[in-house]
């Protein structure tokens, strides 16, 4: 358990910096930096006002879609490779390079060139920038799996796909878990960016008619939705997901 | 009561009279070789049913692969075994395993870890059946008090025994046991021998038990099967004629004890050989994969008081 020290440092930072913006938001111009109150209430309507929350829902959507699509392609590329000796080369030194190497912004433009302004293209965006993270931690999973575990349930089947469902991907499934976590926050992270270029609708489309209309107020409250997702997504899906994963080792 | 219907549930015939039908378990001529490397170099002995038989040799003289060719996860260079007449690829429901670790799910309990074997197997099983039977065997390893433990909150011993009731709730009629107690400490593995005898008494299977310490298999065998240093052979097949429970301390264990100390330290010896293994090159250099006491009384343990 944390101890109270370090509770009150936490939360006195996030305190400070509140008022630190209060403070400060008086003395500019609003368009510089609107008055934190101001955002809040423009956030709250972001998820409320049925107007403004089809943005909020579409973006979020997407973000569901493309981490679900980079999963599954992942997952399938993984096995490949881990069932067929053959295609480990391919798949670890050919795919997953190229994908962590090719630029975020190089994705955006060939998707509206291959997609158009459409939800397809933004997933697509999301989900090749998603896709080497998930092939990176899932073959750490692969090689760290306890080949004495996979010769155990070999001795007792020689169904290859019972001893996937009941012994492999149980020690797959902490890692496949670190992969869709650590991808929720980066999905949501270039979601926008993908919008800006790909589509009419969500909070990546908002900020750029707020930036437009220089309205400062909206584009810090699409931040603070986007803040507030990840952070309770994590705290209050993820996390008590992976703790009751992992009961068994503290048990 | 439990040993009751854990014998009616593996079969009318699992005590056959000894030297009745032909062999269950027939290994011949059977060799390995891997990366130019011949590790057996032509294996042969056989098995009875109901038959407790020890594999006793050397570090590294290939008994794992030994019992990795019989269990048909791997195959043969040359030669060949026979399980009940048939290649083992086909006869694979014909044996169940229990290795050097116990090798259970952390994610399961210990009654989950034994429902294993049994849904990997056959799924047909329905998950009543599947957890009436872990529940049973876990009671004939007098392990019902830890059927809700998750393995890592098991002794070594209590972990060892859940792989072992994880490999008789198959009821395979073949046991093939790989140095299973040879990780444990002394009493916990003088403890779970006894514990396999009575196990073997009640069940009437069939195992083939490896290790490389000559006192676990006086204490346990009907037969001995003394392996060779590589390329590896069968030097010599001594039957054990002492009642059980065995105390390893029994003057009458002491011929057969001096006979095999003398082939695993690979003393040349003359008398007594009835395979003429001693004269071959390769199987007289002293020292590698020694048993562990130079006493040869492994542990140094008395198992005879119950
Ligand atoms: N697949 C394999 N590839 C290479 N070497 C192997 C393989 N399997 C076994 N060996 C070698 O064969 C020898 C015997 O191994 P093992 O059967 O484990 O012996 P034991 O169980 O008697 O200690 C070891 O030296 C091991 O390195
Ligand atoms: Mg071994």
């Amino acid at each position: 358990m944390r101890s109270l020290k370090q509770r009150l440092i936490t939360e006195s930072a996030l305190i400070a910096g509140l008022a630190a913006w209060f403070l400060m938001s008086g003395r500019v111009p609003a368009y510089v930096l609107p008055d934190p109150l101001a955002v809040a209430g423009a956030a709250w309507d972001l998820l409320t006002d049925p107007a403004l929350a089809v943005h909020t829902l579409a973006s979020a959507l997407r973000v569901v879609t493309a981490l679900a699509a980079a999963m599954a392609a992942g997952t399938v590329l993984v096995l490949a490779a881990y069932y067929v000796p053959a295609l480990r080369g391919l798949v670890n030194e050919r795919l997953t390079p190229f994908f962590n190497a090719f630029p975020t912004l190089g994705w955006a433009i060939l998707a509206v060139l291959w997609f158009g302004i459409t939800d397809t293209g933004v997933i697509f965006v999301q989900a090749a920038i998603l896709l080497p993270f998930v092939l990176i931690t899932l073959w750490e999973g692969v090689s760290n799996l306890d080949a004495e575990m996979v010769e155990m349930a070999r001795s007792f089947t020689r169904s290859e796909v019972r001893v996937l469902g009941k012994v492999i991907a149980p020690m797959l499934l902490p890692y496949a878990f670190a992969a869709v976590r650590m991808s929720y926050g980066v999905s949501w992270k270039i979601a926008l960016i993908a919008e800006i270029f790909g589509t009419n609708r969500g909070l990546g489309y908002l900020m750029t008619l707020a930036r437009s209309n220089f309205d400062s107020r909206m584009l810090f409250a699409a931040v603070l939705v986007v803040i507030v997702l990840v952070f309770a997504g994590d705290r209050f899906v993820f996390a008590p997901i992976q703790r009751r994963l992992t009961a068994w080792r503290a048990a | 009561m439990p040993s009751g219907s854990v014998q009616a549930a593996a079969g009318p015939d699992r005590r056959p009279s000894p030297g009745g039908d032909r062999p269950l378990l027939v290994v011949s001529g059977l060799g390995f070789t891997v990366g130019g490397e011949t590790i057996l170099a032509g294996i042969d002995f056989s098995v009875d049913a109901g038959e407790f038989v020890c594999v006793l040799g050397p570090s590294g003289c290939g008994k794992t692969t030994l019992l990795r060719l019989i269990g048909g996860l791997l195959r043969p260079s040359r030669g060949e075994v026979r399980i009940a007449g048939a290649d083992p690829a086909r006869q694979w429901r014909q044996v169940a395993y229990v290795f050097q670790s116990a090798r259970l799910c952390g994610w399961r309990t210990a009654a989950q870890n034994v429902a294993l074997g049994l849904e990997l197997r056959d799924p047909s099983v329905p998950r009543a059946e599947r957890l009436r039977r872990a529940e049973e065997y876990l009671r004939l390893v007098q392990l019902e008090d830890r059927r809700d433990r998750y393995p890592a909150t098991l002794s070594g011993g209590e972990a060892q025994r859940v792989a072992l009731a994880r490999a008789l709730a198959v009821e395979s009629p073949i046991l093939l046991m790989d140095e299973p107690f040879a990780n444990l400490d002394v009493r916990t593995r003088r403890h779970l021998r006894r514990a396999l005898l009575d196990v073997w008494k009640i069940t009437g299977r069939t195992i083939l038990f490896v290790t490389h310490d000559l006192d676990e298999a006086l204490i346990l065998a009907d037969r001995i099967i003394v392996l060779s240093d590589r390329p590896t052979r069968v030097r010599r097949v001594v039957t054990v004629d002492v009642p059980r429970p065995r105390d390893p301390a029994d003057p009458a264990l002491e011929p057969i004890r001096s006979l095999l100390l003398a082939d695993l330290t690979g003393g040349r010896r003359a008398a007594g050989d009835e395979d003429g293994a001693a004269g071959e090159p390769g199987l007289t250099g002293a020292a590698p994969g020694l048993p562990a006491a130079p006493a040869g009384r492994g542990d140094g343990e008395r198992d005879g008081q119950p």
